[in-house]
């Protein structure tokens, strides 16, 4: 049973993963992709550093593993909601397994490792530095890194099981979700609520006498995290004070519960599955409106909405890589407010006299640039722009039309993402904070040449797709390459740092030095892929 | 007319998918490719709409090299790939529009209704591809791929899937267009379908050409009582 299990899972994760390239090319992108990571690492640990450093001074350093923790849980349960239903249920090759002999706790055992190994990946870069890092600044006994391992490994583990156990039963038990874009949409619409519930609730809470009590005494705030959810006593104790007994807890209990819901759980995961194998949206009789259907409208209208079309169709495109560029703004912006708010302070008497102060006029316009580029740091619509079109994307070989005019239009609803993002937050800092109007339309060009230089991230995969994916979400989620948009958009925010804040550079200047810089770097890549057309098309075959 | 010369093919240094391939399919015939699995034909016909790359040789389409000016040479053919889960995404009316704005069909309209009314999908044009059968989603790539009414049409498998009007109507089509003076050049493991439409066929085996000719040819050489099946099986088994 144990070897099933384990070649399951290995056939699940092998599946997801394309293995074309040759050995040349594996060492080559194996070490551009050690840089990258030690790059985004260099960056967490930083931003980590910085956080510490300042709850030290508050003498609250310990919080940090309390909202470390805290954020690993609650992105394993956020990533965990889409990825679940399609691992489980609408994943290419359960047809096959199913006519397979195995038992259904064989495959859900698998199920659940396959989805376990995703968010080991997550946590190496979200929670493995900034941990390493705490230990090393607040000097952590070895016994520290040694519990750290074992408490990284079976933290997930509840929350996942969590999920997908309520998944399973909706699954099971009601008609309406079967219909896989149906059961995306409303389960990520939920989770998207919920997610924006808590942090509004949680920014509200530490506002309020408790927070300030805990934040009195010495590393009393960890203690706020300590009740947000089962297993995170045991973690934090287990980490912060060592305690054996504590980590042997979070581990049983972890263990135990991964057993009982594959036990518990296998009829019921093999209903939802076999319903989901029988359901079909199937063809309406519907008649087309013959005055719009055969209009023309052009080849680029026609390629764009082509391509807007499939990201906005399909559920798992349309929740992890359009709906995070549209709403992280709305939800930054906001919680920042509320969370001014709340604490009793109004913004504005601070903010205003800053703005009103041209000393401070470039570092106001740093934060403003810095600001707007945050909103791509989830953004990898570039990154997976043909990979998405899995085989259709032959299609941009074989028709005649050049294959950098193609590369070109399937950036376009990146850049409107981007573009839509920008007037999303400028209008809420606008009306909220009271920024300067002539500051937010100041920064239209150099956040159009930024998004412009986003969108040719294309590039990276264009050179060699991913075309051979089982299930969309492994595409989205098992795809390091995205790595590259968050290493993009962390580098211009280092670049604008440092022209204002290190060099101290008025806005306009900066503005007219960036501009130049983003659309000279964009026309040059614009002539080289005109240029290197068929070799580019030559990178999938 | 479409021309192989000298063409070949490594996947593998030292392995050849095809190896030294030289054909010329006439306008005004049907040109049936034949070969067991692996044989090389899907990589001939990659390598024919300009998706796999050639190591050597040329490919021309109505005498323009697919390698040198790939984009006027892929205005000379309609493709229909072997798998029709194309554009599922996508309604049907989409994506006859979207195929029609690449190939800058001018009367789509009467193409289309004319197209989706022989092959029994206009009524199915405003659900999104996902929703339809195997079969249907076979019917809207063909209908894509003949919208344009391409010189040359080259059909991978085009059978699959296909219900007994619809592969009729597909047949009768090909026969018409090879009639009035152009190219069709599809890959099928029928043989029943290739014995009863094809002017000439052409079998490749481990990547090289076995024969080529008409079935009278083939039956000259090799056994004349013989159908194309036990003739297919002989020339292969014994390659």
């Amino acid at each position: 049973m144990l070897k099933n299990i384990f070649n399951l899972t290995r056939i699940f994760l092998i599946s997801s993963s394309s293995r074309k390239n040759g050995k040349k090319r594996k060492v080559l992108s194996g070490l551009l992709y050690v840089f990258l990571l030690i790059y985004l690492a260099g960056s967490l640990g930083f931003l980590s550093y910085e956080i510490i450093n300042g709850l030290i001074s508050f003498s609250q350093e310990n919080a940090f593993v309390g909202y470390i923790l805290m954020a690993i849980i609650s992105i394993v349960m956020f990533t965990t909601v889409v990825a679940c239903i399609n691992t489980y249920y609408f994943s290419k090759e359960n047809a096959v397994i199913l006519s397979l002999p195995l038992t259904p706790f064989e495959i859900l055992s698998a199920k659940i490792n396959t989805m376990m190994a995703y968010e080991y990946l997550e946590e190496l870069i979200f929670g493995l530095v900034p941990l390493c890092v705490f230990g090393v600044m607040t000097h952590q006994p070895f016994l520290f890194y040694l519990f750290l391992i074992p408490v990284l490994l079976v933290l997930p583990i509840l929350p996942l099981l969590i999920v997908s156990v309520i998944v399973m039963v909706l699954m099971a038990f009601f008609k309406g979700m079967r219909n896989k874009n149906m059961v995306q949409v409303i389960t990520m619409t939920v989770s998207i609520l919920f997610s924006l519930t808590v942090s509004m609730l949680g920014s509200n809470v530490s506002s309020q006498e408790d927070a300030m009590n805990m934040m009195n005494q010495a590393n009393g705030l960890v203690e706020l995290f300590r009740h947000t959810f089962p297993t995170m006593p045991m973690a934090i104790s287990a980490l912060l004070e060592q305690n054996f007994l504590a980590l042997l807890g979070l581990i049983l209990i972890s263990v135990a519960v991964y057993l009982l819901v594959c036990v518990l759980c296998q009829k019921l995961f093999f209903k939802g599955v076999l319903q989901s194998l029988s359901s079909s949206s199937g063809v309406s009789n519907k008649k087309i409106d013959e005055k719009k259907a055969f209009r023309s409208k052009g080849l680029a209208f026609s390629y764009v909405m082509k391509e807007i079309r499939t990201y906005l169709r399909n559920p798992t495109f349309f929740v992890q890589m359009i709906l995070p560029t549209l709403l992280l703004p709305i939800f930054i912006v906001i919680v920042f407010y509320v969370s001014f708010r709340s604490s009793g302070t109004d913004p504005l008497p601070v903010l205003v006299p800053i703005y009103q102060d041209q000393g401070f006029a470039g570092i106001v316009y740093t934060v403003l640039l810095i600001a707007f580029m945050f909103n791509c740091f989830y953004s990898f619509l570039p990154l997976i722009a043909v990979s998405k079109d899995g085989h259709d994307a032959y299609l941009m070989k074989y028709i005649p039309v050049p294959f950098h005019t193609q590369l070109i239009y399937k950036t376009v609803p990146d850049i409107l993402a981007c573009l839509f993002s920008w007037a999303v937050t400028a209008t809420l800092i606008a009306v909220l904070f009271r920024v300067p109007i002539g500051l937010i339309l100041m920064s239209f060009p150099v956040y159009l040449g930024f998004s412009l230089l986003h969108g040719s991230l294309i590039l990276i995969d264009a050179r060699h797709p991913k075309l051979q994916w089982t299930s969309e979400i492994r595409l989205v989620k098992n795809n390091l390459r995205t790595l590259w948009g968050i290493a993009y958009t962390l580098l211009n925010m280092g670049i604008v740092a440092l022209l204002g804040v290190l060099l101290n550079l008025p806005p306009i200047l900066m503005t007219l030095i960036l501009t130049a810089f983003y659309l000279a770097i964009a026309v040059c890549i614009y002539l080289l892929i005109r240029k290197k057309d068929i070799a580019l098309s030559n990178g999938f075959e | 007319m479409i021309e192989f010369k000298n063409v070949s093919k490594s996947y593998k240094k030292g392995t050849k998918a095809v190896d030294d391939l030289t054909l010329t399919i006439n306008n005004g015939e049907i040109f049936g490719f034949l070969g067991p699995n692996g044989a090389g034909k899907s990589t001939s016909i990659r390598m024919l709409t300009g998706i796999l790359n050639i190591d050597e040789g040329q490919i021309l389409l109505d005498g323009i090299d697919i390698t040198k000016d790939p984009i006027e040479a892929k205005k000379h053919f309609g493709y229909v790939s072997d798998d029709p889960d194309q554009f599922l995404a996508l309604k049907g009316i989409e994506y006859l529009n979207f195929m029609a704005d690449i190939y800058q069909v001018e009367d789509r309209r009467s193409r289309i209704e004319e197209l989706t009314k022989r092959f029994e999908i206009a009524d199915a044009l405003d659900s999104r591809i996902e929703s339809y059968s195997h079969g249907m989603r076979q019917k809207i790539v063909i209908c894509g791929c003949l919208l344009h009414d391409p010189q040359n049409w080259i059909l991978d498998e085009p059978m699959t899937g296909l219900d007994p009007r619809s592969s009729f109507d597909l047949k009768e089509r090909m026969r018409r267009h090879a009639d009035e003076g152009k190219c069709v050049f599809f890959s099928t493991h029928v043989l029943d379908v290739a014995e009863k439409i094809c002017d000439r066929v052409g079998i490749i085996h481990k990547g090289k050409l076995l024969f080529v000719g008409t079935l009278d040819e083939m039956k000259q050489s090799f056994s004349e009582d013989a159908s194309l099946e036990q003739l297919f099986l002989e020339i292969t088994e014994h390659a």
